[in-house]
């Protein structure tokens, strides 16, 4: 029997025989195809064949249809209408080269513009908006503590506020608690090893929507009291320290001391909630504990599908109401509300700053534009003259347009180039300046270029561009014809473009002003941060922290011994001139307390002074090179005799009236109960909380120290200062005198004191830069600006200067004539600018160090650099009217 | 050389169907191109070619009765005309001409 052929793709027949000529010809070439769809069919069988009809289909269809016309046409000689197109677009495109400085110019502008924007709305984007990324990312929510009377409105949930919320709210499917902490793992080799990790309820996998890439997850149950300790690594901790080894689940290790097994391994990137590597079960006991006996956490739960945030939120508020009722001891006040997770990582201050840079880089993004079509706007108006003959001599609307387009979409593309170009780079270097190791930020927040932001940035200048280089080919194209020849000869257009690129003009000088004074100021304080003097050693000075736990040191004698143990030992090293220990070091301060300074009487808590507190051994001052003023703590101040403390020069002058201090009382705490601490010393400011905050309002410089004997922290800094070389280099002598002591206890973070300030004050650089980089470009496009009004209005008035000049009015009157225009400009944009000036500087002065916001120098400058610059950009184009031939200009008349 | 001396392709095309004489259809053609001078070439390139020869007048078809396989369709048997093979002639005079005294330059022995 004969077996009926196969048929080839319906479609594709149909498509092939529609993209070929009619009858035999094209008759003949399906058949071809079809002869070959069989032949294939046999060979490699139905699928390769149909599809080898698609691709064949395709390219026949792609000769016949789009190449072959194309060729046919250049063979005729470009012939009839598409030619002439074409010789219009390469016209205009060839006029971009006519006046390639203003040409190039534009395309800076728009580059520019393009680059400066997108680059900050990506940084913008990372910062706020991208979010963690995880699944149903809409359905999670953070619920938050709310003391309004304390003016804390994120504040973490006790474990038994989570337990009533989890079995009270119907709105959600999990409720998750998490807090973070140090975990000390002890590895493979035994050798301890420090990570930051974070407690977690077991369903809090369940509520962010992640999985383990090996092994699994917390189960039910496993963060309860008495349930078996287990531990899930991160990615990096796996690949770094475990060598990616796959067995690693189900081993044994010791977690903070206790027996724990490896459970599974977390997929490379997941870091929540900001850094850390490793997880442990939070495990909590709501009924085992008292009320208010036991830790905080932050709480993340996901909304039941179809159930709002509004919905919830009531709820959630209800459940506090009834909280409050029914513990009102503890819950007292205690609002709650949720918030999402991009709202949950914003921060007020942040806002500030980075709302004053959205402010700046819209600034730019309009500066650019008006610029943009001011250019192009000079460029096209040159050429009316040009399109009026083409509209005279019949040309339809597209043939008058089409070389302005044509110039216009040249340069548009060419910028647009640009632009990304500048994009990409200046992201990767912005997010490489603040990279995690640098700078602490959580591992969501990354910085790429976000691609719909980038392009809508193109779109909106290429838009401006086009519109700007069509602009007076329209008008000409709808005008009557000779009006515009007889104006174009007279020199005194009736293109009306003037005053709205002049007012431009005004707005970019005022603009570049006010971001110049900025970036100023910006200057100035990098410049003072980076050759600031401190008061203590920096270089010299080896850091490092040390953390104990509950486990193995349970009580406050148990940790005393060991840290006279360990500061015995670091103060035995050889070739150390002073070494101590410190519950923080400069710029890295451990936590504050409310004081009550004796004599004084305050109204409330509230009104208690907030106050930086340390515990630091004796040698802590001495390490840190700074001189005691009074008594340093000695070996006598220990628990059994009265308290004592050393208190720094602003407390002394805040809270002490400037009084000498020494013999002075005050409470740390709130309690009326508590013992009085007597001030034995006065240091200097050591910048306990760094010089990040400086110049705020609320900031508080007043620090005071208490003896390590007599406040016995479980977490210490040790600082080592030897008598020469790199302080790095006593790392493995340090390393050795801890773990003679205790072969379980690593030490951490070590860094010079110098490497700890630069990671408190980067931001000062980054920001500073970032801000040096929009003055100056602003500054560039101002001078544009000016430069391309002048001499639009120059061009537009060379018959008239050929008149003035045969009727014998010299250079300098011409050029003032020219520079009058451009004074007023400059001199009303300046008086805005410096207003602005004013009005910005008092908003970003949180990211200046020691400058004062209105410095004088700086604005003096600024204003200088605007009138030099602004001269500059007046005096090119006033110059050329004055080399105008006086015949010339007027026989082009 | 006028305007209409062949183009490389063109001639190529010409030839392989004079070479394959009675059998000269487009996918036969191809194949030829193919084997003779190792070229793998575009079918719609193919097709276009031989249509601006027929244009020209340098070859013509006829067709011949379909198989199931075609569907219906028929097929083309190409042959080169009078004219076609006198541009061949031609053109083969020229680049005789041009090579001719060159074989030192071009460091062959005349065969």
């Amino acid at each position: 029997m004969r077996r009926q052929p196969a048929s080839p793709p319906p479609l594709a027949e149909r498509l092939l025989r529609a993209a070929l000529p009619e009858g035999v010809v094209g008759d003949s070439i399906v058949g071809d195809a079809r002869e070959e769809f069989a032949a294939r069919t046999r060979a490699q069988g139905p699928r390769a064949a149909a599809l080898w009809y698609w691709t064949h289909t395709l390219r026949v269809a792609a000769v016949y249809r789009v190449v072959a016309p194309i060729e046919d046409n250049v063979r005729k000689g470009r012939q009839a209408e598409m030619g002439t197109l074409w010789k219009d677009l390469k016209l205009g495109a060839r006029s971009v080269l006519r006046m390639p400085g203003s040409a190039a110019i534009s395309v800076v502008v728009l580059a520019l513009g393009i680059g400066l924007c997108s680059s900050m709305f990506s940084i913008v984007y990372g910062l706020y908006l991208r979010g963690y990324g995880f699944p149903d990312e809409d359905r999670i929510v953070v619920l938050w503590g709310d003391l309004p009377k304390q003016g804390d409105t994120r504040r973490n949930l006790s474990i038994h506020d989570l337990a009533d919320y989890r079995a009270r709210a119907s709105s959600f499917e999990h409720v998750a608690g998490i807090s973070t902490g140090t975990v000390n793992l002890s590895g493979p080799g035994d050798e301890p090893l420090r990570y930051s990790g974070a407690f977690f309820t077991a369903n809090t996998l369940d509520v962010l929507g992640v999985r383990p890439i090996l092994g699994r997850g917390f189960a039910p149950g496993e963060d309860g009291p008495d349930a078996p300790l287990n531990v899930i690594l991160g990615y990096a901790a796996w690949r770094d320290d475990y060598g990616m080894d796959r067995s690693v689940v189900g081993r044994g290790v010791k977690v903070n001391g206790e027996l724990a097994t490896v459970i599974g391994v977390m997929p490379e990137g997941f870091r929540f909630p900001e850094s850390h590597e490793v997880w442990v079960p939070f495990r909590m006991d709501p009924l085992g504990t008292e009320r208010g006996s036991h830790s905080t956490g932050m709480i993340w739960a996901k909304l039941r599908e179809g159930v709002t945030r509004d919905q919830a939120e009531i709820e959630v508020a209800s459940i506090a109401r009834q909280l409050e009722v029914e513990h009102p001891e503890l819950n007292e006040g205690l609002a709650a509300h949720l918030e999402t997770t991009v709202q949950t990582n914003m921060n007020p201050q942040l806002n500030l700053i980075f709302g004053a840079m959205m402010v700046a880089v819209l600034c730019v993004l309009l500066v650019a534009c008006a610029n943009v079509a001011n250019l192009l706007l000079a460029r096209a108006a040159m050429r009316t003259r040009e399109a009026g003959i083409r509209a005279a001599l019949g040309g339809g609307r597209l043939r008058v347009m089409l070389p302005f387009f044509a110039e216009a979409m040249v340069l548009a593309s060419a910028g647009a180039l640009l632009g990304v170009a500048i994009t990409y780079p200046s992201v990767g270097w912005f997010d490489a300046m603040t990279a995690t190791e640098r700078t602490g930020r959580p591992y969501f927040m990354v910085f790429t270029v976000d691609a719909p932001i980038l392009l809508f940035v193109i779109g909106l200048t290429v838009f401006t561009a086009l519109a700007a280089g069509l602009a007076p080919a329209f008008k000409v194209s709808r005008a009557d014809v000779n009006t515009v020849l007889k104006d174009e000869g007279r020199g005194s257009s009736s293109l009306r473009l003037g005053r709205l690129s002049r007012a431009l003009v005004t707005a970019e000088v005022a603009l570049s002003c006010a971001l110049l004074v900025a970036a100023g100021l910006m200057t100035k304080s990098i410049a003072k941060i980076g050759s600031y003097e401190y008061d203590y050693r920096t270089d010299g000075l080896f850091t490092a922290r040390v953390g104990l736990f509950q486990a193995d040191y349970p009580d406050g004698e148990a940790r005393q011994r060991l840290w006279e143990e360990l500061l015995a030992g670091l103060r035995a090293l050889p070739g150390v001139q002073a070494a101590g220990l410190g519950s923080g070091v400069p710029h890295n301060g451990s936590g504050s307390t409310r004081v009550q300074v004796a004599g004084r009487v305050y109204a409330d808590v509230q009104s208690m002074p907030s106050i930086q507190w340390f515990s630091v051994s004796e040698g802590y001052f001495a390490a840190l090179g700074v001189e005691v003023e009074g008594r340093d703590f000695g070996p006598q101040d220990t628990r059994d005799v009265d308290l004592v403390a050393i208190v720094n020069q602003p407390m002394v002058d805040r809270y002490f009236d400037g009084k000498p201090p020494i013999g002075l009382r005050f409470r740390a705490g709130a309690a009326d109960t508590l013992p009085w601490l007597t001030v034995v010393g006065v240091v200097p400011d050591l910048h306990a909380d760094g010089l990040a905050g400086q110049g705020l309002p609320g900031f508080e410089p007043a620090a005071f120290y208490q003896p390590l004997r007599q406040s016995v922290p479980s977490f210490a800094s040790i600082l080592v200062a030897p008598i020469s070389g790199d302080a790095l280099a006593v790392t493995a002598d340090v390393r050795g005198v801890v773990r003679r002591i205790d072969p379980d206890l690593p030490i951490y973070n070590v860094y010079t004191q110098a490497q700890v300030i630069d990671r408190s004050v980067w931001f000062y650089s980054v920001f500073g830069t970032v801000f040096i980089a929009f003055g100056l470009a602003a500054l560039f496009m101002a001078s544009v600006g000016l430069y391309g009004v002048l001499s639009f209005a120059v061009s537009r008035r060379t018959h008239e200067m050929g008149i003035r000049m045969a009727l014998g009015a010299g250079a300098r009157d011409v050029i003032a004539l020219v520079a009058r225009q451009g004074a007023s400009q400059l001199a009303v944009g300046l008086g805005l600018g410096m207003a602005l000036a004013f009005g910005i500087t008092r908003l970003i002065g949180i990211l200046m160090f020691e400058v004062d916001p209105q410095d004088p120098v700086i604005f003096g400058s600024v204003f200088l650099t605007i009138v030099l610059v602004g001269a500059a950009a007046a005096y090119v184009p006033a110059r050329r009217a004055t080399v105008v031939d006086p015949v010339e200009a007027l026989r082009a008349g | 050389m006028g305007r209409d001396f062949p183009g490389e392709f063109e001639q190529m095309v010409l030839l392989a169907i004079l070479r394959l004489d009675e059998r000269a259809f487009a996918l036969a053609i191809l194949g030829e191109l193919d084997d003779q001078a190792g070229r793998r070439v575009s079918r719609g390139a193919l097709y276009k070619t031989l249509d601006r020869l027929e244009a020209k007048g340098l070859v013509t078809f006829t067709t011949e009765d379909t198989t199931p396989e075609r569907g219906g369709h028929p097929r083309r048997l190409f042959r080169v005309t009078a004219a076609g093979v006198q541009v061949l002639r031609s053109a083969r005079e020229v680049l005789f001409r041009l090579w001719d005294g060159l074989d030192p330059v071009l460091g062959e022995r005349p065969a």
